[in-house]
């Protein structure tokens, strides 16, 4: 708890590069509702989903976008170039752990700060209120899980390559079209949602937004939670594999 | 003038076998800047398979107009990448460095280091503009080729221009950086679509800030819809004339505000 504290403290720091972080997914709450209702043409419906549900979709998908990005490989890379990850690593918590409190941190912070996107999302874009809200809380903190296993996956790269790069990059851009935060898998070509669906990163961000707004209800909703929960268990069993090594480098390093 | 290019040219061979190290990196930075702009068109294309048009735009035209405003956004990053070392160099008062030679200020920040991430948008850019070209229907005349050759400089010239002011802030305040970034997701989010979409207080909006002018006016006279489009037809014809206008107001800026740029002190 005092640790949670002290990293509190560190992303308050920060806390006018955060407020500026909220623009950009009002920005594009408003550019995605303006498509879909350009697409939709006047139509209230297509294919069976009401415009109403899209928007919703693309106001809750930038807000879950905005939960998931996180500076935690920033902060590895850091600690690892500086060697202040072996003072880390003398602390009585685990450096796995202190990683999840970071960004339970910082998950704290945005959910304050989505006081801000909400009204922009209700008045530019819309937003109904949840189809299921149990299955939807469910399914969102799952969806946080497995994102911060995505991301604990990708920092410990740094151990082996010292540097991060483009990495970071091409993991939120390759993660924000394959999570469907972009476009719903039901508006894609089947082969394309046939091979989105079997990959982690749509449980991050559609599952969720899909329950949400109803487009996977009853049942459905609970077997894609699921889902949810065998890649949780996958990747956390990956994460604890692929750190242990990374820590054993960093020894060989010799911090 | 000859001196500043002279001095350019030293500073840029340094910076390459600077960077030459890190060959690798160059390599994934490229690729991953091209990646960025293949999986956004991608989003657009997967809406256009399902609903044909979005504003009267199909995916031809917008291929065409995204290839446009990609390649004029690698065209500006290439040279000017450097302005986001801009608020480091005046925090660390590196800055000051750069006052006591006599090489143009700017010169030595584009130069004094280089990056090449912006290959990626500018091979993204050229290809996606090249085959929005092949599809869809331009009766060519010798103008529309100057035409369009102006227009990819003059959309580059205005996104330079406008960030060139912006970051002229970093001479008084140190986070501010921030609002240019947030300046450039602007253009990259709105930029890249038909601006009649947003309405006509949008579009107007989008003119005035003026997102419209780096690709959808010239792309619209391009494909001649100039008229379907609302717009004043003066306005989309002299768009390549904004872009040094702005790009000079941008640069006068610059150079205004460096003059009143005091040192942090180190």
């Amino acid at each position: 708890m005092a640790y949670l504290g002290m990293r509190f403290k560190e992303t308050w720091a920060y806390r006018i590069e955060i407020l500026m972080w909220v623009l950009k997914p009002m920005l594009q709450l408003i550019l995605l509702a303006t498509v879909w209702r350009a697409v939709y043409n006047g139509h209230s419906s297509m294919d069976g989903v009401p415009l109403v549900v899209m928007t919703t979709y693309v106001s809750l998908s930038a807000m879950h976008t905005l939960l998931m990005q996180d500076n935690m490989p920033d902060w590895v890379e850091e600690r690892v170039r500086d060697g202040l990850i072996g003072a880390d690593m003398l602390r009585p918590m685990s450096l796995l752990e202190q990683v999840v409190w970071g960004s339970v941190s910082q998950v704290i912070m945005k959910l304050v700060l989505l006081v801000f996107v909400i009204p922009v999302a209700a008045i530019f874009s819309g937003l109904t209120p949840p189809a299921a809200i149990g299955p939807y809380l469910v399914a969102a903190l799952l969806g946080w899980m497995i994102n911060t296993c995505l991301m604990m996956l990708m920092s410990a790269v740094v151990f082996w390559t010292l540097e991060m790069g483009g990495m970071t990059f091409l993991y939120y851009t390759i993660s924000g079209f394959l999570s469907g935060a972009l476009v719903p898998l039901w508006f894609m070509p089947g082969w394309l949602a046939g091979i989105i669906g079997a990959l982690p990163f749509q449980a991050t961000v559609y599952t969720p937004v899909a329950i949400y707004v109803g487009q996977i209800g009853g049942g459905a909703a609970w077997q894609a939670i699921g889902v949810q929960g065998i890649w949780l268990v996958l990747l956390a069993a990956l994460v604890a594999l692929v750190w242990r090594s990374a820590e054993r480098r960093v020894v060989v390093q010799g911090g | 003038m000859w001196w500043q290019l002279r001095a350019a040219g030293y500073l840029f061979s340094g910076a390459i076998r600077g960077m030459a190290q890190y060959r690798a990196d160059v390599v994934f930075t490229v690729l991953a800047g091209m990646f960025y702009q293949v999986t956004t068109f991608l989003a657009v294309w997967v809406i256009l398979a399902r609903f044909q048009a979005v504003a009267g735009w199909g995916i031809k035209e917008i291929a065409l107009l995204y290839g446009m405003r990609v390649f004029s956004h690698g065209l500006w990053v290439l040279p000017l990448n450097q302005m986001h070392q801009l608020s480091r160099y005046v925090q660390e008062g590196t800055f000051d460095r750069f006052l006591v030679r006599p090489v143009n200020p700017l010169v030595q920040l584009m130069f004094t280091r280089v990056r090449f991430n912006a290959l990626g948008d500018l091979l993204g850019g050229v290809t996606l503009m090249i085959a929005g070209l092949c599809m869809v229907h331009i009766d060519w005349t010798v103008w529309k080729v100057i035409y369009l050759v102006l227009g990819v400089i003059a959309g580059a010239m205005v996104e330079a221009g406008i960030q060139l002011a912006l970051s002229s802030l970093s001479f008084r305040f140190v986070k501010a950086a921030r609002a240019r970034y947030t300046v450039d997701d602007l253009f990259n989010m709105f930029g890249n679509y038909p601006a009649r979409m947003f309405g006509s207080v949008g579009m107007w909006t989008l003119t005035l800030i003026p997102v419209t002018f780096v690709a959808y006016l010239p792309a619209t006279v391009l494909l001649d819809r100039v008229g379907a489009e609302g717009i004043p037809s003066i306005i989309a014809y002299l768009s390549p004339i904004v872009g040094p206008m702005v790009f000079i107001s941008g640069y006068a800026i610059w150079m205004s505000r460096l003059r009143d740029y005091s040192s942090t002190g180190n």
